[in-house]
């Protein structure tokens, strides 16, 4: 080994936990009730047998996510220590939830029913065809009736 | 000699500390898209960054952040002058998400919807009272409750006050 050899080993042992600044990709293997994850990196490097517990960092506060075995993530480690590991950044996948704010009511949209419920009693005046007249009375509505959301957000769509 | 070439090392790649992430706190959200965050963790710990702005994963996307809120603070260009805060912790309550600067809530299934009755709607139900038949002189016909079912047209009802229940919704997105 030469002195160039010799310097280039000694600065990659003394800069080698510069390893932990970089990112990673990773496959989901599993996900804890508390939503962090078993994570397998592809890189060698920083495989072993795969990071246990990685917490998710969110690309939105407030949102909370349920994935799927087998979606695919970034790795990447905070402040460059190993012993602090994340995940970030997916790639397009199926989701089992996402969860805005902790929140477990579906989103409505466009479309989605809704169910009306009438007071029990109205007051119904009208017409009805010669040779009746005027009527006046009321109506118990026994059954609801059901409507569908017809407006909604332009550009938020779930 | 060998530890003094490693502090020599160490200081020629000093902004290695500027490229890489840390954990952070919110303090103040300045609603103007920065946030007054403070270091919790690593080479940052303890120190202060104001208006910091805020950087979210997915497009079209903002948020109104608590106190407390945990995220990571970063580095453009592994620049000190040039601070970002992303990637969060979820923490119940502790942001307001904005989709497209929607001012609006979402609605959710169970949410209560405010109906706006036009003629023509189908209904079943129990009508009775009186009708008033045209002569000389007009007479009154009572009219005994009968099942009723069919469409009400031209009839003015009171008081029309009917509750609305959302009952379908998203299968994968709640909140």
């Amino acid at each position: 080994m030469d002195a160039r050899e010799a310097l280039e080993q000694f600065i990659r042992y003394v800069t080698r936990d510069t390893i932990y600044l970089g990112t990673y990709a990773a496959e989901v293997q599993g996900q804890h009730d508390d939503d962090s994850l078993e994570l397998l990196p592809d890189d060698q490097r920083v495989r072993g047998t795969g990071l246990s517990r990685v917490p998710i960092r969110h690309g939105l506060p407030g949102v909370r996510v349920r994935v799927i075995v087998g979606a695919r993530v970034l790795l990447a480690f905070e402040a460059g220590d190993p012993r602090r590991p994340y995940a970030a950044l997916w790639e397009p996948s199926a989701i089992q939830e996402i969860l805005f704010d902790g929140g477990k009511a579906p989103v409505a949209r466009v479309g989605d029913p809704v169910a009306i419920y009438w007071p029990a009693s109205l007051m119904v005046t009208g017409a009805i065809a010669a040779p009746a007249g005027a009527f006046t009375g009321t109506i118990t509505i026994a059954t609801q009736s059901p409507g569908i959301i017809q407006s909604g957000a332009k550009r938020v769509k779930a | 000699m060998r530890s003094s070439l490693g502090v020599f090392i160490r200081w020629v790649l000093r902004d290695l500390t500027y490229r890489t992430v840390y954990a952070a706190t919110i303090e103040l959200d300045n609603g103007d898209g920065t946030v007054d965050v403070r270091g919790t963790d690593g080479a940052l710990k303890g120190r202060p960054f104001r208006h910091v702005p805020l950087r979210t994963g997915t497009a079209g996307c903002s948020a109104r952040l608590a106190p407390g809120a945990r995220c990571l603070l970063g580095f453009y260009d592994a620049t000190p002058r040039k601070p970002y805060v992303a990637g969060w912790l979820f923490d119940a309550g502790s942001a307001t998400v904005l989709l497209d600067r929607g001012k609006a809530s979402l609605a959710r299934k169970g949410d209560s919807v405010k109906v706006l009755v036009s003629d023509g709607v189908a209904v079943t139900g129990i009508i009775g009272g009186q009708v008033l038949v045209p002569g000389a002189p007009p007479t009154v016909v009572p009219v005994p409750p009968v099942p009723f079912a069919g469409v009400l047209t031209g009839f003015t009802i009171s008081p029309l006050k009917p509750r609305g229940v959302i009952i379908g919704g998203a299968r994968r997105v709640k909140a």
